[in-house]
């Protein structure tokens, strides 16, 4: 158990003495949450679906069933103050109705009343207010006509040639899940990231710096040693991965997503439930990193073999995208497509089965035990210890 | 006290070790000398354990070192060829880190961590980091790495190699100190002045094989030769085997 701690202890001060152990692990928690702030958050700004439709009215006092019409709609009505045609071409109104003198002449004697509707319509920023303005008078325009045909003993519904029904069956949080999907892919990469380095530098880098011989000289078992270097990537490959979730977590709270209809939805259940994906996949990662670049015999070549792995989980996903294969519990049991199974049902704000979590874990967890009895053997074998 | 017997070892068709018996005592310091490829590192490497011989056994102050491993590990310091050391640590957390791996620690190791770096007079450097040392500081600390456990048995891997005299003097004040105090040395070298300045006993290695032992005048008058260089030469057999020597 000494040994065991003086191992991790001395990997440990030995990695964040290195420039490349630590930017390997810090590069994703900073530089991913930025991207998907500016991603995001160029989106909540354009985007203004789910915000309350503010009517500028010009003139609103000649109309007032057309007001509480648009009241019972759920808008918000301002009247326009006097110089909104160039507060609109400033940008600082996005359209603004005119109700003209002759409205109510018009609308009582039944002829089309005419309402102006000032935009500047080539800004994109006011598309939507403008479409939503429309939509909500052409739907006051023909409740009105539909009364109008009602009381000359006509059925409204001559008048509708077609009634388009639109049934968006998109729940909140499964529109979240299509542009939050990228986070568990994120978090899949930093794990397979994060420790590399770490990894690397303990095993083929001892072996190319010769220092493996004496150190296997010491009365130190070998699942001793490959355990106190497991630790230190572990370290490494959690640290990563918590201050990845961590940041993620800050960015998108700061931004704005009801404006793109988003729910964030990651309370701490789901973050109790990430943890549960994640950890003892950290784990069984680790351990791999760390049988793999057993083998290398520099830090170079230990460094192509780990490069590929984060490339793996990139063909789960291609085959789920192109094949169309619906997720099911027994892929849980093969490591990376179980977590990311996993992880996609948790951001679909399904209820995961935890019988999946159950088996992920202890997939993970016994493979993890399978390459550290392995690395220990590769340490007994000469043509590894001695071959440089 | 160091015993070899019989070893043998080889590499596909290469028989790089071929029968190596020996004696290093304890209270002596003993000279494994030979030209480059004559076996002297994989008998080395048998002999602190690395190595598995296809015959043959080594006993360790009487501990057979492929059944003992945990005991002989106490027993053994060794400087191997290459020194490995860890550039982004200092001289002390070398010392530390192999002083707890061997299971030592608290106010002796410090200590004991003072002691050598005041044989080695390496204070100065004690403190830095390994990365940029000078090839005779980095023997200076991979030496006092092999020695943090206080071992009986020392093996040195041609240990004056690339050093300069200031160093070797240094390197040859310790093995004098290591002497006195009843401790067995080992070392491999193929140098000739290295072995009459410091060594009692010499086992020349050609080829796998030990071709002499005793002490230097032994050898020499076993030889006929004039001086151990040429009795060297003599047992080797050819002087093309010297070349780069």
């Amino acid at each position: 158990m000494k040994q065991l701690l003086a191992i991790l202890r001395k990997e440990l001060k030995d990695s964040l003495r290195d420039r490349r152990s630590v930017f390997a692990a810090l590069l994703v928690p900073f530089l991913i949450p930025l991207m998907l702030g500016v991603v995001f958050g160029s989106m909540a700004h354009d985007g203004k679906k789910g915000r309350p439709l503010i009517i500028t009215l010009s003139g609103g006092e000649r109309a007032p069933s057309l007001v509480s019409f648009l009241k019972q709609e759920g808008a918000t009505i301002q009247p326009a103050p006097a110089d909104f045609e160039a507060l609109v071409r400033d940008g600082k109104l996005d359209a603004v109705v005119v109700v003209p003198e002759k409205y109510g002449e018009e609308f009582v004697s039944a002829r089309p009343a005419k309402l102006k509707l000032v935009a500047d319509f080539s800004r994109s920023s006011a598309e939507d207010t403008i479409l939503r303005v429309a939509q909500v008078i052409g739907r006051y325009s023909s409740q009105v006509s539909g009364l109008r045909l009602l009381a000359r003993g006509v059925s409204p519904e001559v008048a509708q040639a077609i009634d388009l029904q639109e049934t968006d069956l998109s729940t909140q949080k499964s529109r979240s899940a299509t542009l939050l999907g990228i986070i568990p892919t994120i978090l899949m990469t930093v794990i397979l990231i994060a420790g590399v380095y770490v990894a690397v530098d303990s095993t083929a880098g001892e072996r190319e710096r010769g220092s493996l011989e004496p150190l296997l000289l010491n009365p130190v078992p070998r699942q001793t040693l490959v355990s106190g270097k497991w630790l230190a990537v572990v370290a490494f490959t959690v640290g990563g991965f918590g201050l990845t979730l961590a940041s993620i977590l800050v960015v998108l709270n700061l931004i704005p997503l009801q404006n793109i209809g988003i729910s964030l939805g990651i309370g701490a259940r789901e973050v109790v439930i990430i943890l549960l994906i994640a950890l003892p996949f950290s784990i069984f990662i680790s351990a791999l990193e760390l049988l793999l670049a057993t083998f290398a015999r520099t830090v170079r070549e230990g460094q192509t073999y780990l490069s590929l792995l984060p490339l793996v989980p990139l063909l789960p996903t291609m085959l789920m995208e192109f094949r169309h294969v619906n997720p099911a519990t027994w892929m849980s049991a093969i490591p990376l497509l179980g977590q990311q199974v996993l992880f996609a049902s948790l951001m679909r704000g399904e209820n995961g089965p935890p019988f999946g979590l159950f088996i992920a874990a202890t997939v993970s967890v016994t493979l993890a035990v399978v390459c550290l009895k392995h690395t220990a053997r590769l340490l007994e074998d000469e043509k590894i210890v001695l071959a440089r | 006290m160091i015993e070899a017997h019989g070893l043998r070892k080889t590499f596909g068709n290469i028989t790089a070790v071929d029968g190596v018996s020996f004696i290093a005592r304890d209270g002596e310091v003993t000279g494994l000398l030979g030209p480059n490829g004559a076996g002297k590192t994989t008998s080395m490497r048998i002999i602190y354990g690395l190595a598995r011989p296809d015959s043959g056994r080594v006993l360790i102050d009487g501990q057979d070192c492929t059944t003992n491993t945990v005991e002989v590990a106490r027993r053994l310091g060794v400087v191997p060829d290459t020194r490995g050391l860890y550039p982004r640590l200092t001289c002390r957390e070398h010392l530390r880190y192999f002083g707890e791996l061997q299971n030592l620690g608290g106010q002796d190791l410090e200590r004991r961590m003072d002691e050598l770096i005041g044989w080695l007079e390496m204070e100065d450097i004690a403190d830095r980091r390994v990365h940029g040392f000078s090839q005779g500081e980095r023997v200076k600390v991979a030496l006092a790495r092999a020695l943090v456990h206080g071992p009986q048995n020392i093996l040195m891997d041609e240990p004056t190699n690339g050093l300069d005299v200031m160093s070797t003097r240094a390197l040859r004040a310790l093995v004098l100190r290591l002497r006195k105090q009843g401790k067995c040395i080992l070392f491999s070298t193929h140098i000739m002045q290295e072995v009459t300045a410091i060594c009692d006993r010499v086992i020349v290695i050609g080829k796998g094989k030990v071709v002499a032992s005793g002490t230097t005048e032994e050898i020499i008058r076993m030889t006929g030769q004039p001086t151990l260089e040429d009795a060297f030469v003599d047992l080797i057999g050819s002087r093309e085997e010297l070349v780069g020597i």
